[in-house]
């Protein structure tokens, strides 16, 4: 008897140690993931309920609105938490997770993501570093191809061996966890390419993806309904455009969407003050001086459109997140080279 | 379902605890169907191939037992139901093969014959049955009278698909008991099973990726790079099928049931003699008991002894596979043991000469190294996937091909830290290897409460951390299994 309660007590406290030992293990051995979407680790770093505006969506989220410059601009206080080529099913459980512990005003969803295949090469980064949970585990089983699923399950089974290539941010953000982000979800980018006018965007046409996708926003609308926020789905400004048959019919769509409101910046480029010749690091992505132009006038399209007034509260915070910001965008611009990404 | 895979541990893990509730009547039938479930996942048709290897095998003993007037006959029928089933699938297309060739070069045209799929586990389901009998033949071991212990003697799942080759009187008496796995047994197949299976993910399966490498396109390596991925192949093949061993013995464990052992330290022999008695044991034995002896093994003069060795070995080429290469492999592993009996007297003599003592601790290190050597140039014909590719080998490592430096082993493609980890976890296999039989440590360990929980946990997160699996690894089937 007393071998047994010790083999029971000896059992118990293996199995323990083994799953302390291997969440230690995957927490070290995951990629760190600081900017270019995804940023989980550092927006949970964030103090609850301390957002006005929350934004999702795809790298034309990430890549071109700069929350510091919102906030300068209208005192209101936003994160970023969009994922790199993210489908609008991913946003929806991005969503539902962000509002576990942020209560916005406002959430905005960029929506180019409607023509997106439903999976893409990103999924693995989108939903493996999602925190764990319900929504993870959602998006895990509906929103993956085969083969994924056992790592986003269980995460060693993608990256134990990267043992031999730690750095000391693996330990350090692994064992103490994120810091916050300075760039509050935003990911600067330096390079320039002048671009010439816009132009219609390739893309295959797939219908059943296609409404699927608009059916995620109608959930978007609906939870953001339920929870008084006011959903706005946008499109950023960029040089490749949707077809015009695309955005009408997304127009049309979102005015029947649970009081969604729908606003394509490439409307308003003339009134951003966009310079071709040196804000675009591509055909789809604002450089930094171009997201802080395109983000100040989000602000104010914000300030227009949603009556929403600042709280003033954390102004020392985000003083201090608009230096960083400028401290950024005070870097030099560089030429990017034709072709590379 | 490999056994290095969760879909196997988890399958493990349910029928053992679904064993373990059963009466004792249900325990054969339930192991039985979870055999043939096991065996269908491979290859659903070839279940039918076993299921009448089963039946002829039975009704061969079963009349044996019955008329002893007919046994020679009911042996011959048997054995040509069972050996011929084997010869038809793995050996026909080999035999079309070397005639076609041989047509070919007289001018004619080539052999038309049918292309087989080879079942998984035939070379080892069928020399079980084979071994079984001959020794109700010869009376070492009564007939099966029960329909159901002697098809689970031939399916057993941990053990139908490679292996270790069962014996009749060791297997069937332990399913007539239709044993239920101990605490001590559940720890032993535990500990085994993960021994087993670090050994394949965390060794075997990172020295293929380098071995790959080099047989991949062996031209364009140096002698020295050629000559490192040799030896991480005699090292891989070990840890390969000793863990498939492991794993295997280890299953069964869980249920009650001892299998016969495979390995014993074999690269700590001084000599290929002792290195076939402790690889592939139930192999060997095998080819001791039912090839060797009847052939009149060493009691029939010096050179009928080196003769039936040299058949022998050849046959045990060939069971390995259809391929020339492998009947190479074996024959060399032959010669090299009628050199050595040749040679001993001369060798004795020279050290006697040199006073060097025959226990000395250096002379078995020496010793061991040579055969580790020589073996290693029998696995490159194993290895390779034709004659002129193992000859393209060996030339270039004899040649050292390239020169000598950079030593280069990190363009095998595998980094300086993996290659250090690996060497680590090689000479943690050593020392087990030397020293975990002489001071028994599996015995203390499974003895022991905390050490052996200790073991558990590090084995299973050395297994999670170095081990080749998930993403940017290639599953590697166990190399045996395709025989």
């Amino acid at each position: 008897m007393k071998t047994r309660k010790k083999e029971i007590l000896a059992a118990a406290v293996s199995v323990l140690l083994l799953l302390a030992a291997l969440a230690l293990a995957t927490r070290v051995l995951t990629p760190k993931r600081h900017d270019m979407g995804s940023t989980w680790g550092q927006f949970l770093q964030e103090k609850r309920n301390s957002t006005d505006l929350l934004f999702f969506g795809s790298s034309l989220a990430y890549c071109d609105v700069a929350p510091a410059a919102i906030w300068e601009e209208s005192g209101l206080r936003s994160y970023v938490m969009a994922g790199a080529e993210q489908t609008i099913p991913i946003s929806y459980y991005y969503l539902r997770e962000a509002l576990r512990t942020q209560t916005p005003r406002a959430v905005f969803v960029e929506v180019t993501g409607v023509i997106y295949k439903r999976h893409t090469s990103f999924t693995k980064v989108n939903i493996g570093y999602m925190p764990w949970g319900e929504n993870r585990l959602q998006a895990s089983l509906h929103e993956t191809e085969d083969g994924l699923l056992p790592g986003l399950l269980f995460p060693l089974y993608f990256y134990h061996s990267r043992w031999n290539e730690l750095t000391a941010d693996d330990f350090r953000t692994g064992l103490l966890g994120y810091r916050a982000d300075d760039l509050v979800g935003y990911t600067c980018l330096h390079e320039y390419v002048p671009m010439e006018g816009p132009e219609t965007r390739s893309y295959e046409p797939d219908e059943k993806n296609y409404n699927r996708n608009l059916n995620y926003l109608t959930k978007i609308a609906s939870l953001c309904r339920e929870r008084g926020i006011q959903a706005v789905f946008y499109l950023a400004p960029t040089v490749g455009q949707l077809p015009a048959d695309v955005v009408d019919d997304l127009r049309a769509k979102v005015a029947g969407m649970d009081g969604a409101l729908f606003w394509d910046g490439n409307e308003d480029y003339d009134d951003l003050g966009i310079d071709p010749t040196r804000d675009y690091y591509d055909k789809f992505h604002f450089n930094v001086s171009g997201a802080e132009k395109f983000s100040r006038y989000l602000a104010d399209w914000t300030k227009r459109n949603l009556s929403l007034t600042p709280t003033g509260e954390d102004s020392a915070l985000w003083q201090k997140r608009a230096d960083a910001l400028r401290t950024k965008a005070a870097e030099p611009l560089t030429r990017r080279e034709e072709g590379k990404k | 379902m490999q056994f290095q895979s969760l879909a196997y541990c988890g399958f493990l893990a349910a029928v053992a605890i679904l064993h373990r509730l059963l009466p004792s009547r249900l325990r054969t039938p339930c192991l039985l169907l979870v055999s043939y479930f096991f065996y269908a996942l491979w290859e659903p048709g070839f279940l039918i191939l076993l299921l009448a290897v089963t039946a002829a095998a039975y009704f061969a003993a079963r009349g044996m037992a019955r008329r002893p007037a007919r046994k020679k006959l009911l042996l011959i029928l048997g054995l040509a139901a069972v050996l011929g089933t084997l010869l038809l699938f793995k050996y026909l297309g080999f035999f079309g093969r070397s005639v076609s060739a041989l047509l070919a070069a007289c001018g004619l045209a080539p052999l038309r014959l049918p292309r087989l799929l080879l079942p998984a586990g035939i070379s080892f389901f069928s020399f079980a049955v084979s071994g079984y009998l001959i020794d109700v033949y010869r009376g070492d071991v009564p007939a099966e009278r029960s329909y159901l212990t002697f098809s689970l003697f031939v399916s057993f799942f941990p053990a139908v698909l490679s292996g270790p080759i069962e014996r009749g009187g060791h297997l069937l008496p332990q399913i007539r008991e239709a044993r239920t796995g101990g605490a001590e047994d559940v720890k032993e197949g535990v500990t085994r099973f993960l021994v087993g299976l670090a050994k394949k993910l965390v060794i075997a399966d990172q020295l293929a990726i380098l071995v790959n490498t080099a047989y991949a396109g062996p031209e364009k390596f140096t002698g020295v790079q050629l000559l490192f991925a040799a030896v991480c192949y005699s090292l891989q093949i070990y840890c390969d099928f000793s863990a498939y061993s492991d794993m295997a013995i280890g299953s069964a464990r869980l249920f009650g049931f001892r299998l016969l052992e495979n390995f014993d330290a074999p690269y700590t022999s001084r000599s290929i003699k002792e290195f076939w008695r402790r690889w592939h044991m139930s192999l060997s034995f095998w080819f001791r008991d039912y090839l060797y002896f009847p052939l009149g093994g060493s009691r029939k003069g010096k050179l009928r002894t080196y003769v039936n060795l040299l058949i022998v070995f050849t046959v045990s080429g060939l069971w390995h596979g259809a391929a020339w290469t492998f009947v190479i492999w074996g024959l060399l592993n032959g010669v090299y043991q009628v050199c050595g009996a040749l040679t001993l007297p001369a060798r004795r003599s020279f050290r006697a000469r040199l006073r060097i003592s025959e226990d000395s601790r250096a002379l078995a290190v020496w010793q061991a190294l040579v055969t580790f050597a020589l073996l290693t140039v029998t696995w490159v014909f194993f290895r390779a996937a034709s004659f002129a590719q193992a000859a393209l080998v060996l030339r270039r490592i004899f040649t050292l091909a390239g020169g000598v430096f950079p030593l280069a082993v990190t363009s095998l493609g595998m980094g300086r830290a993996n290659l250090l980890t690996l060497a680590l976890a090689v000479f943690a296999l050593v020392l087990t290897d030397l020293y975990g039989k002489r001071l028994g440590m599996r015995e203390r360990l499974c003895r022991s409460v905390w050490p052996r929980w200790g073991v558990w946990v590090l084995l299973v997160l050395i297994v999670l951390i170095f081990g080749a699996y998930g993403s940017g690894f290639n599953p590697q089937e166990f190399v045996y299994f395709k025989f």
